[in-house]
């Protein structure tokens, strides 16, 4: 017996799929008149995003939890491959704008996230806050790199590197002298 | 082509065979003692995650030491980590087909003195979970109702 949200989830999912569906047919139908490669990616994309849906509808129903989290992490890498298929599918003058300010500042959101697990996972109370901080530089300079060809981006970076190295500074200082001081 | 569907099953692949193994039963007690109490009940992969975020471990205790603290139970296993007892709702004596509650075997293991109780330890960021699979006391031995053969 499906409990009222495991309905409402169901319901949700199997909607987005029918749509995510109906969508990939009609771009699909629209690439055999045209015959545009563009179009083709785009079909491609909604349908691996509907399979993302069905993916979903799985984790739910499916009973054993090694088998639900599979499909729960399989929604989440259709959904990432049908937006890389889109990304990709963009002309050559889109990309330059679009696509390698992305994998120019991807490092970064990478950064960003690690400091924040080690954070979660190092002992003592400076350590901790020191990496928070510096997972927020990065998401911080991910931010700029996406603005680099603003104003804005330039001083989102500068703003990042002050911020690194004011909270570098204490830690140095007190936290690492007083490490030293101790061996 | 390659790229993508390296995106699509690397992860996924990856989570499956890197799962701890463990059984419905363990799943179950999981489910009901570890997530946090909803008013409805949490899908598959929410306890999967618990599991998957946890080490698991088959580990065989002569002479258990027991501490209660409030109304839960916490047990010595591995040199000096703890983890909270918990107990699936009933269990079979092998050889005499009884069927005895959790709470009984609980009481049992309390009370200490010569037996040997097998757990299967989970032991995560959010503390260490003991879930007893087999308790053997004298020529008692106490098996989950489904562990029976």
């Amino acid at each position: 017996m499906l409990s009222p949200y495991e309905l409402v989830v169901l319901f949700s999912c199997s909607a987005s799929l029918v749509l995510f569906g109906y969508i990939a047919c009609a771009f699909l139908r629209v690439y055999r008149r045209l015959r545009a490669r563009s179009l083709l990616y785009l079909s491609t994309s909604f349908f691996l995003l509907a399979l993302s849906q069905a993916s979903s509808v799985l984790s739910i129903v499916v009973g054993p939890a090694r088998l639900s989290l599979t499909f729960y992490t399989l929604t989440s890498s259709l959904a990432a491959a049908s937006f890389f298929l889109i990304v990709v599918s963009v002309s050559e003058e889109e990309k330059a704008v679009v696509v390698a300010p992305i994998a120019m500042s991807a490092p970064d959101l990478l950064a960003c996230a690690l400091a924040a697990a080690a954070s979660v996972t190092c002992e003592g109370r400076q350590l901790r806050a020191y990496l928070v901080a510096l997972s927020m530089v990065h998401m911080l300079r991910f931010l700029s790199a996406l603005l680099l060809h603003s104003d804005a981006g330039a001083l989102l970076l500068a703003l990042a590197e002050v911020a690194r190295a004011l909270a570098t500074l204490p830690f140095a200082i007190f936290h690492v002298g007083r490490v030293v001081g101790r061996e | 082509m390659i790229v993508v569907a390296l995106m699509i099953v690397a992860v996924p692949l990856y989570v499956y065979s890197s799962y701890p193994h463990s059984s419905s039963e363990e799943e179950a007690i999981l489910e009901e003692n570890v997530i946090e109490p909803m008013p409805f009940r949490p899908p598959r992969f929410l306890v999967g995650s618990v599991i998957y975020g946890s080490t698991r471990e088959v580990v065989s205790i002569q002479r258990p030491m027991v501490e209660h603290y409030d109304d839960h139970l916490f047990i010595k296993f591995s040199g000096n980590r703890r983890g909270l007892l918990l107990l699936a709702p009933f269990y079979l004596e092998t050889s005499t087909n009884k069927v005895v509650s959790g709470e009984h075997l609980a009481e049992l293991i309390s009370r200490g003195g010569d037996l040997t109780v097998k757990v299967v330890a989970f032991t995560s960021k959010r503390g260490s979970y003991a879930i007893v699979v087999e308790v053997v006391k004298g020529g008692e031995q106490y098996v989950m109702a489904s562990q029976r053969r």
